[in-house]
């Protein structure tokens, strides 16, 4: 029987089609973009040239913390080809961060390497650089405060003296009130007949986009704004650039155009200053501004990770179960505030509801230093927070004499039970992934230890995870808007709100919409980045496009499907629910041979050119996830689902060098519905390696506040040659409220690696790295420390 | 100023060039040949690979001058003369090669240079092939095997 | 702005050498990788750069193969005389080549891990031995077979074992006006064993945290009669660890005597704590690696 005589049978009853049916969610389609990106045709803001455009570059900080005491720029404007030179003195200030703590160019004082302190529109690079290096600034310096430990001192010198109101500070803690409690501590602590408390530290790391940082700010006559920019979150980006157009006293609108963006990563989740300086200096010249971070400038001036220091308790009674979890978290928050102070949100997350813990402690200090200010990066305060967390259960299953596979299959979260913060994760695979990684690993039967005749032990962990699935509720709206247009000649258009940073969010749309609409996904074309023709979207974050994005792309393929099922019904002189659309094609269940199978073409044209309607089919709908934003004690189901995953690495350790070769890797991710497994095995796989290099070997080294090593030689990114084998497995739960029962899945690939590495490194030579990355001297030096050994 | 010659993509061209221009700059900027990008300006990143007499090299540290005379190829001369993709484009989009898309048009050329050279590359010999190519995004596993399933079409 | 840069492109090394000495601030590149990321970075403004890369009869590798038309130099090196590399040969020339695998393993190891591979397809060998940073993976390599450099000058031809070739980092005994032509390395006789090995923290395109070299010959009886060890990061240039070549030499060959050598390497190395490494380690990886380097090579089985 050929696929069209089956769709002939009788029984044409595909309206509601059960999963095993579904044509295009679930398939390896190629990512909508690839083809125009292996020819090179892709079109990135570097490639862009407007006319009339000049180049923009900034001239940063020469110190940590110091005053201000003149800028001459007299030298810079005589450069030929310089079209305006900027500082505090001669522009309109705007303040930017979510606690408006720092003005875009710096007036009295800096605070860190990174402080904007003049800036230069020019004919061409060149000129603009020669020009920057001739601005004179006199500097006054002061002590600068460079961990979180000095910034905390009695008496420390004050980063910030008043907060963005005007009031003053007495010292350098950020006044954000980061305390979840749940449950009874002292009960908890009462009920363990074992605890362990340890400490962990976390360095900063780069996001490393390989796209650099770069916008271009241009001015219309009538004083709108367009920008080209490579945000994560145009419409939240919007807001802020129209709220520094009013400062700047320019009525005109904002449009924020992201052409294709070079990686995302976080790093674009906040707005920075030179997007502002681009607009100042694009309105001062009237002509469009273009501004390009080198790789050093993307080094040391975007916001990375943050580094942290942790210190948490576990206890557990005597059957193994945890009973409560006590965390102290201090976060080096560096000079001025972004998401990176916020993090502690997202830690209170594992730190609540990874496994199954009653009573729990978590409080969170986040400080002013003269360092980089942080941001956000893959997975938010979650990495950080797990490392701690899984590396402690392996701590306290030793100590309670429990191994650790089966402590955690003990702990591990169950469907359906709400967590101590309130979570109420209608799916969770956590045991299924459990079990899949420990199966594939063959754990039960490791050898762990020296192999024979060598340097090298081996040795097995594993680590957990959960993270939001389903959204996650910061803002007032946590939506996504979606407009679907079909033209009459079969192609449709959606526009949606969200953001694609490489991660293929236009391809989970074109399949969802594709599936919906009964279209050859070749046909769909997903529109995204644009605030004149897309709706409103919370952003390009919290792995929730997929399920927001996506639940808002279907409804929207809902609404205009049942507006031509309707049509076509008509048309064809059918019910309603005697018509299908699968592939392009109209199936109506019929007894007339010439109705049974239509060209969907035809029939749009039909409803659209004949007086029989006259019809478009199109719709528009704003999706809001039914999550709640989190109560003042930061209770509350802030996400509609729940991702859940394991991790399992085998590797050798080389006793000698303190090289750890990671040899095997698996990875088990519930996240309900898999909508292109290729895709998803990406994410998995470059999850994972971003977060090897987490464990391994990234970090970025500050003197004084300065990075040192702003640049991929000393900055230690993994390249193909340090590629691991990684099994990625796929759970799936189906979860009710995803998108074809879809979860979200962009971060969690990198939130377990670093714990179950180092939990490795113990099975293999019983030592503990509580401090990242563990790179082969720190290793070492563990092991020295371990055989009684000094280093000299 | 100099004036240099040379062929891209088979194409002769003729243009004078600043002495402290490098390859991409002119390749961007004054052919208007976007594919090779910029990533790190330093040698360490790959995204501006292209293949210069046959080999690939980081035209971000190749000075322009030193072009003149020579076999220049970009991504954007990879489609072959029929109009289809090169087996290697074809197989980084359906393998999932291609996330962001920056360090693909590198990254593609890295692997023509092996290809052509050794049309039977073994997994170690693209891992060091591509290794001087960041991707943040992929983890490589795909762009790897991508690369090996060219290699097997090409062979057809 | 900066002074405007010059690009000469020399056909033959006596007007290579000719400019040099007329043009102030000039200087050779042939690959340029590391010269073009000074330039870039503006941490370096030479006036002229004086290309090497189209001067004929400098990119070869005799008597492997002619990667250029070469012409004058065939007679008298042959297989059993060592092998003579133009200085403008790349990394990747050596890479690529079977023979030099065969019969110079510890060098082909040791350019085959320069930079990646678009960075060896144009960095020259002459170019990483001038340059003297004290990480030069070739230069270390090629210390183990006492080679020699040809160089060029106003006055004529000179040769000096590359062993006292570097003065400091990124400072040697070539001239201003000189140009390195050729790297001279002797046949190391029959049972010569070799393996360079860097040590880095990740695998791929990395600066080593430190380079080992080693080298024995062994005599008919199985005693060693030649030894060398080469170290990079160990000191301000890549070095011999001349202490430990004589804890090998005249000696038999054991697993302990290996230990041994590494031990005096590391008693003896220069090493420093930078935020690149720290000194400790750096030294213990000595002590570890030149015995593991020495295994490698074959010479204990
Ligand atoms: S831009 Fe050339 S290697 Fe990075
Ligand atoms: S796909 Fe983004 S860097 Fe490779």
């Amino acid at each position: 029987m050929t696929r069209k005589e089956e769709r002939l049978l009788p029984e044409v009853e595909r309206a509601v089609r059960a999963p095993e049916e579904l044509v295009v969610v679930g398939k390896r389609i190629p990512k909508s973009d690839a083809l125009y990106k292996v020819l090179g045709q892709a079109q990135y803001i570097y490639d862009m040239q407007l006319p009339g455009m000049l180049y923009g570059k900034i001239l940063w900080s020469e110190r940590a913390h110091a005053k201000i005491i003149s800028i001459d720029t007299s030298e810079a404007e005589k450069v030929p080809g310089v079209r305006a030179v900027i500082t505090a003195q001669n522009t309109p200030e705007i303040r930017i961060g979510f606690m408006k703590d720092q003005p875009v160019l710096k007036k009295d004082k800096v605070r860190s390497f990174r402080d904007e302190v003049a800036a230069v529109a020019a004919t061409s690079w060149e000129a603009a650089e020669e020009a920057i290096s001739r601005i004179k600034v006199v500097y006054e310096d002061l002590p600068g405060i460079f961990s979180p430990e000095e910034a905390m001192e009695e008496g420390a010198p004050l980063i910030h003296e008043m907060d963005a109101r005007g009031k003053e500070l007495k010292d350098n803690r950020i006044r954000l009130p980061w305390k979840l409690v749940c449950g009874d501590l002292e009960k908890g602590k009462a009920e363990a007949t074992c605890t362990v408390t340890t400490s962990y530290e976390v360095p900063a790391v780069n996001h490393c986009c390989m796209g650099t940082s770069a916008c271009i700010a241009s001015f219309d006559a009538g004083d709108n704004l367009t920008i080209y920019d490579i945000t994560q979150i145009p419409s939240l980006a919007k807001a802020d650039f129209l709220e520094a157009l009013k400062a700047m006293g320019a009525k005109g609108r904002v449009r924020v155009i992201t052409p294709t963006i070079g990686g995302g990563f976080g790093s674009k989740l906040d707005t920075y200053g030179y997007q502002y300086i681009a607009m100042l200096l694009s309105h001062r010249t009237k002509r469009p501004v273009k501004i390009v971070f080198t790789r050093e400038e993307e080094f040391f001036a975007t916001s990375p990770r943050q580094q942290a220091k942790f210190t948490i308790t576990q206890g557990c009674d005597k059957e193994g179960y945890l009973t409560f979890r006590e965390v102290n978290a201090t976060l080096d928050n560096g000079a001025y505030i972004s998401w990176g102070a916020t993090t502690p949100s997202v830690m209170m997350m594992p730190m609540s509801s990874l496994y199954r813990v009653p009573n729990i402690e978590f409080k969170s200090t986040c400080i002013y230093t003269n360092n980089t200010w942080a941001q956000a990066m893959r997975g938010y305060g979650n990495p950080q927070a797990t490392f701690a967390i899984d590396c402690n259960m392996d701590e306290l299953a030793e100590k309670a004499g429990i191994d650790p596979v089966e402590f955690r299959r003990r702990n591990a979260n169950i469907p359906g039970e709400e967590t101590p913060q309130g979570f109420l994760p209608r799916t969770c695979g956590h045991r299924e992934c459990l079990e899949a990684v420990v199966e594939k690993m063959g754990y039960e039967g490791r050898q762990s230890g020296i192999v024979e005749g060598t340097p090298k032990a081996r040795g097995m962990g594993v680590a957990s995870l959960i993270h939001v699935g389903g959204g996650a509720k910061i803002y007032r709206s946590d939506g996504c808007a979606t407009s679907i247009k079909i033209d009459d000649d079969g192609w449709v258009d959606v526009f949606s709100g969200s953001q694609d940073i490489g991660q293929g969010l236009d391809t989970v749309l074109r399949q969802i919409v594709a599936e919906v609409l009964g279209f050859k996904p070749e046909k769909v074309k997903i529109h995204v980045g644009d605030t004149d023709t897309c709706g409103w979207d919370a952003g390009c974050h919290a792995s929730r496009s997929t399920f927001v994005a996506g639940n808002s792309a279907k409804v929207c393929a809902e609404i205009v499907r049942a507006q031509m099922v309707a049509n076509f019904a008509a048309q064809l002189e059918v019910a309603e629910d005697a018509i299908s659309i699968t592939e392009g094609e109209v199936l109506a269940q019929t007894d007339d041979p010439d109705k049974q199978v239509t060209k969907v073409e035809r029939l749009l044209r039909r409803a659209h050119m004949t007086g029989r309607g006259n019809t478009m089919f199109m719709a528009s709908n704003f999706w809001e996830p039914n999550n709640k934003l989190l109560a003042g004690d930061f209770h509350g189901n802030f996400s509609m689902a729940y991702t859940y995953g394991v991790h399992g690495v085998e590797l050798e350790v080389d006793t000698e060098t303190g090289q750890v070769d990671v040899i095997n890797y698996v990875a088990a991710h519930d996240i309900g519905k898999a909508i292109n497994p290729m895709l998803l095995d990406g994410q998995a796989y470059g999850g994972i390696m971003q977060g090897i290099g987490y464990a391994l070997t990234e970090e970025m080294l500050f003197d004084k506040g300065k990075l040192l090593n702003p640049n991929f030689r000393d900055y230690k990114i993994l390249t193909c040659l340090d590629v691991v084998p990684i099994e990625a497995i796929i759970v799936e739960t189906d979860d009710p409220e995803g998108p074809f029962g879809a979860k979200g899945v962009g971060e969690p690939g990198l939130v377990p690696v670093a714990p179950a590495i180092a939990n490795a490194i113990y099975d293999a030579v019983g030592i503990r790295l509580r401090r990242l990355p563990m790179t082969p001297d720190r290793v070492l030096e563990a092991l020295w420390a371990k055989a009684g050994k000094a280093i000299a | 100023m100099k004036t240099i010659t040379f062929t891209v993509n088979g194409n002769p061209v003729t243009l004078d060039v600043s002495e402290d221009a490098n390859l991409l700059s002119v390749l961007n900027d004054d052919l208007e040949l976007a594919g090779a990008k910029e990533g790190c300006g330093a040698g360490e990143c790959g995204a501006c690979t292209v293949i210069v007499d046959g080999v690939a090299v980081t035209s971000c540290l190749y000075p322009a001058c030193e072009a003149d005379g020579r076999v220049v190829e970009t991504v954007e001369g990879l489609v072959l003369e029929s109009g289809s993709l090169h087996p290697l484009q074809r197989t980084f989009v359906d393998y999932g090669a291609v996330q962001c898309g920056f360090c693909t048009p590198g990254m593609v050329m890295s692997a023509k240079a092996l290809l052509d050279k050794y049309p039977n590359p073994n997994e170690q010999e693209v891992k060091v092939a591509l290794a001087g190519n960041i991707c943040r995004c992929t983890g490589y596993t795909q762009i790897v095997e991508a690369v090996l399933a060219a290699a097997e079409e090409m062979k057809k | 702005m900066a002074a405007a840069l010059d690009y000469l492109r020399p056909a033959s090394v006596a007007e290579a050498l000719s400019l040099l000495s007329t043009i102030e601030g000039a200087q050779p590149v042939a690959g340029a990788t590391d010269v073009w990321v000074g330039i870039r970075s503006k941490k370096h403004s030479p006036k002229a750069l004086v290309s090497l890369k189209n001067i004929p009869n400098l990119r070869f590798i005799l008597p492997d193969r002619e990667t250029d038309a070469y012409e004058g130099r065939a007679e008298g090196v042959t297989g059993d005389s060592g092998v003579l590399l133009g200085a403008a040969t790349t990394h990747g020339d050596v890479e690529d080549s079977a023979w030099m695998k065969t019969h110079f393993p510890a060098v082909h190891q040791a350019c085959s891990g320069v930079g990646s591979r678009q960075v060896r397809n144009v960095a020259t060998v002459g170019g990483n031995i001038c340059n003297a940073a004290p990480c030069a993976d070739s230069a270390v390599g090629l210390l183990l077979y006492d080679a020699t450099l040809v160089i060029a000058g106003p006055a004529g031809e000179r040769e000096l074992p590359l062993s006292e070739f570097f003065v400091g980092p990124g400072e040697t005994r070539l001239g201003p006006a000189e140009i390195l032509k050729e790297v001279k390395v002797p046949n190391p006789g029959p049972r010569t064993y070799a393996w360079y090995w860097k040590h880095t923290r990740r695998k791929g395109v990395e600066l080593p945290l430190l380079g080992v070299g080693a080298r024995v010959t062994l005599d008919a009886d199985g005693m060693v009669e030649k030894a060398r060890v080469s170290l990079g990061v160990c000191a301000p240039m890549p070095t011999r660890s001349y202490e430990a070549e004589k804890v090998l030499e005249g000696q038999k060959l054991t697993a302990e005597l290996a230990a041994e050598a590494g031990e005096v390497a590391a008693a003896n190395a220069l090493v420093r704590d930078t935020w690149r490494g720290r000194g400790w380690y750096r030294r213990e990886m000595v002590r570890v690696l030149v015995p593991r380097v020495i295994k490698l090579s074959g010479a204990l089985s």
